[in-house]
């Protein structure tokens, strides 16, 4: 574990999309998941009030207390609230209500809420809710830092667009960058779904990961296991792929995965039948 | 015990033709032998014709082996029709229908109660309507007219001791209107009965007094029963709607109110009362009940309940007396006053969940030394 000696400043990042369900709560948590697994302290922020969701993910519904809203509105303190993850103690989150709506956040508290926790984390990631009104706008205001998140489709790709528009209005955003999720090779390579080439043209943004679609992925959610602390000698792809995302964002080089290649010997004859069909 | 209160076995929908009406009384006491019960048998249910009806049968003292109490079941299944209970006074003959899963009783109760008893035993299903008897049992009176021909020729063994026979069939099915059976003259004596019966007796004792008797699984009646009652003592009478606008805050007189709120409680939605509340419908995951009182939840409880909620930030006033019940408890987090308590991290598969669930009784958390238990509360044992 690469503990951090030195006192780097905390960073806040939001995770947005615009568009609903390609995965803004998944890579919040896995992100988080993956910066703690190196030894980071990290906080994820639920700010979906009454649509709370990162909870579930991290298999922490059960443990909830208080809340962000509670915090605001002063019934507990910030660190009452705060729910330390099972399995890492340096991971924390703080949640969303679930019985009230968006109106009881707003950008001020936000920030208040974020300043606080900055003190004791290297990373605060904050997810954000779908849309572009209020929800979006309370996740945004204390951020530095934006993940947009989108699907290689044209609708997110629309939305992120509009997002990225919104986030490039905001002083406070130095830089944002883009993962792209649910990505699978063999439609790209088939011309049937938006090239990843394709989309980061059409978002001019730097690509932060790529996330390959994967069925691991829905078993994690409904476990609340984060897939970016899966082990064992089959762990899924997408697992090392929120892995390497959480190390780009630690600011560490590391490359790109290739899809591509081939797992088993029973693939790879099936490449072969591909590429042999494919010259005749 | 295997045998099934009968209105589960009524309301179970997979059988087909729909057996209604109360069961039939088949007296075979006065049988010789086993073998004559069964040609006895045979004879009523095919001369009278009767289909898709309860059956019970009287076997006195006789003996049944297991052979011939298969080939008994065997006739009434022939014959379209279901055995409701088995009146046998032979330990040997009980037990081996018992391990046949019918339902097991010593004998018919005119038998050994007197009259005055069982007037009062019908009130415990009766007082909650006490109006509805009498048009209800003149109205099947006249209806089961014709029926009652063939009814009075299957009961025919058990002429002697009608009158009783009938208002035994009431309390075992908990329908009054068997009334109707009886003849006019003993419809109106009833009437007299069921109309004088609500001032005079404690139906509780008397259900006691029954099942000491009989050893019947109508314990769960019983207590089903009792729960109601129960809330009622100090029952206002509030019914209430949780809206769509998410929190639904039902501020009662202090003195305990109960809330009744007939609804699926869902995820967001916000149930909060001064008193105790009894819920009908299940809570969802996400959802909330805060009572300063007791919950009741004639569902699955499967959201947060905070049962004995003290007030403000510091809980004041918080009642680990409280209790929370559920026929099922799958909650997220249980709060007892100032206890808390929340689920296992690794639930149940859900198919797992619902074969345990049909094993499972109506469960209870309550506060022992400091924890939350939840016990299952037929057997108050923890789980």
């Amino acid at each position: 574990m690469a503990s951090m000696t030195e006192q780097q400043p905390c960073r806040v990042i939001v995770v947005t999309s615009g568009k609903g369900g390609v995965g803004k709560t998944t890579s919040t948590a896995n992100i988080g998941a993956g910066l703690a697994r190196m030894g980071y302290k990290v906080a994820l922020i639920d700010t979906d009030i009454g649509l709370r969701n990162l909870d579930i993910l991290m298999g922490l519904e059960n443990r909830i207390v208080y809340n962000i809203v509670d915090v605001i509105e002063d019934r507990c303190k910030l660190n009452q609230a705060l729910v330390k993850d099972k399995r890492l103690p340096n991971l924390c989150l703080l949640p969303a209500a679930q019985t009230r709506d968006k109106s009881a956040l707003d950008p001020k508290n936000m920030k208040k809420v974020v300043e606080k926790l900055k003190k004791d984390f290297d990373f605060v990631l904050i997810d954000s809710p779908a849309g572009i009104e209020g929800g979006f706008q309370n996740a945004v205001a204390a951020a530095s830092e934006a993940i947009v998140v989108a699907t290689p489709e044209m609708s997110s790709v629309r939305d992120a667009d509009r997002i990225i528009g919104l986030l490039e209005t905001k002083d406070h955003i130095e830089h944002y960058k883009l993962v792209l999720n649910r990505v699978r090779p063999d439609m790209m390579r088939s011309n049937d779904m938006m090239d990843v080439d394709d989309v980061i043209e059409i978002l001019s943004v730097k690509l932060l990961g790529l996330i390959p679609e994967d069925k691991d992925i829905i078993v994690s959610t409904n476990r609340g296991e984060p897939i970016a602390l899966w082990e064992g000698p089959k762990t899924p792809k997408a697992t090392l792929a929120y892995q390497n995302i959480a190390a780009r964002v630690a600011g560490e080089d590391v490359p790109f995965l290739d899809f591509d290649i081939p797992e088993t010997f029973m693939d790879k004859v099936k490449g072969l039948f591909k590429i042999g069909s494919g010259a005749a | 015990m295997q045998a099934t209160p009968d209105r589960e076995l009524n309301s179970t929908p997979s059988m087909g033709a729909a057996f209604d009406g109360d069961p039939i009384l088949i007296d075979l006491s006065d049988t010789e032998s086993s073998a004559d019960a069964i040609r006895h048998l045979e004879f009523v249910l095919e001369t009278t014709g009767i289909r898709h009806q309860y059956v019970e049968l009287d076997t006195g003292s006789l003996l049944l082996t297991p052979g011939v109490l298969s080939r008994v079941k065997d006739v009434v299944r022939r014959s379209a029709n279901r055995i409701h209970t088995l009146y046998s006074l032979v330990p040997q003959t009980q037990q081996t229908a018992l391990d046949e899963g019918l339902l097991v009783r010593r004998q018919p109760l005119e038998h050994k109660t007197g009259v005055n008893t069982l007037a009062a035993v019908n009130l415990p299903m009766q007082s909650t309507s006490p109006s509805e008897v009498l048009p209800s049992a003149a109205q099947k009176a006249a209806e089961t007219d014709a029926k009652s021909q063939a009814q009075t020729k299957v009961t025919f063994k058990v002429s002697r001791a009608k009158g009783e026979a009938t208002q035994t069939k009431a309390t075992l099915t908990t329908k009054p209107s068997t009334l109707a059976q009886a003849d006019d003259q003993q419809a109106h004596h009833n009437q007299a009965a069921a109309q004088s019966a609500p001032q005079s007796t404690q139906p509780m004792d008397v259900f006691d007094l029954l099942l000491a008797d009989t050893a019947t699984p109508c314990a769960d009646e019983a207590v089903v029963d009792e729960l109601p009652q129960h809330l009622l003592k100090h029952h206002p009478g509030q019914q209430a709607v949780v809206d769509e606008a998410a929190v639904t805050r039902l501020n009662l007189n202090p003195d305990m109110g109960t809330t009744l709120v007939k609804q699926t409680l869902r995820s967001g939605q916000v149930l909060e009362a001064d008193g105790h509340v009894l819920l009908l419908g299940d809570a969802h995951s996400g959802s909330e009940i805060i009572a300063r009182g007791d919950i009741v939840v004639w569902g699955v409880l499967g959201g947060l309940a905070h049962a004995g909620a003290g007030e403000g930030p510091m809980n004041e006033g918080a009642d680990t007396q409280a209790e929370i019940r559920a026929l099922r408890i799958e909650a997220v987090q249980l709060r007892i006053g100032p206890l808390i308590a929340r689920r296992p991290d690794r639930l149940f598969k859900p198919d797992e969940a619902s074969a345990t669930a049909a094993a499972r009784g109506p469960e209870v958390a309550r506060v022992v030394n400091e924890e939350i238990r939840i016990y299952r509360e037929s057997v108050d044992r923890p789980l």
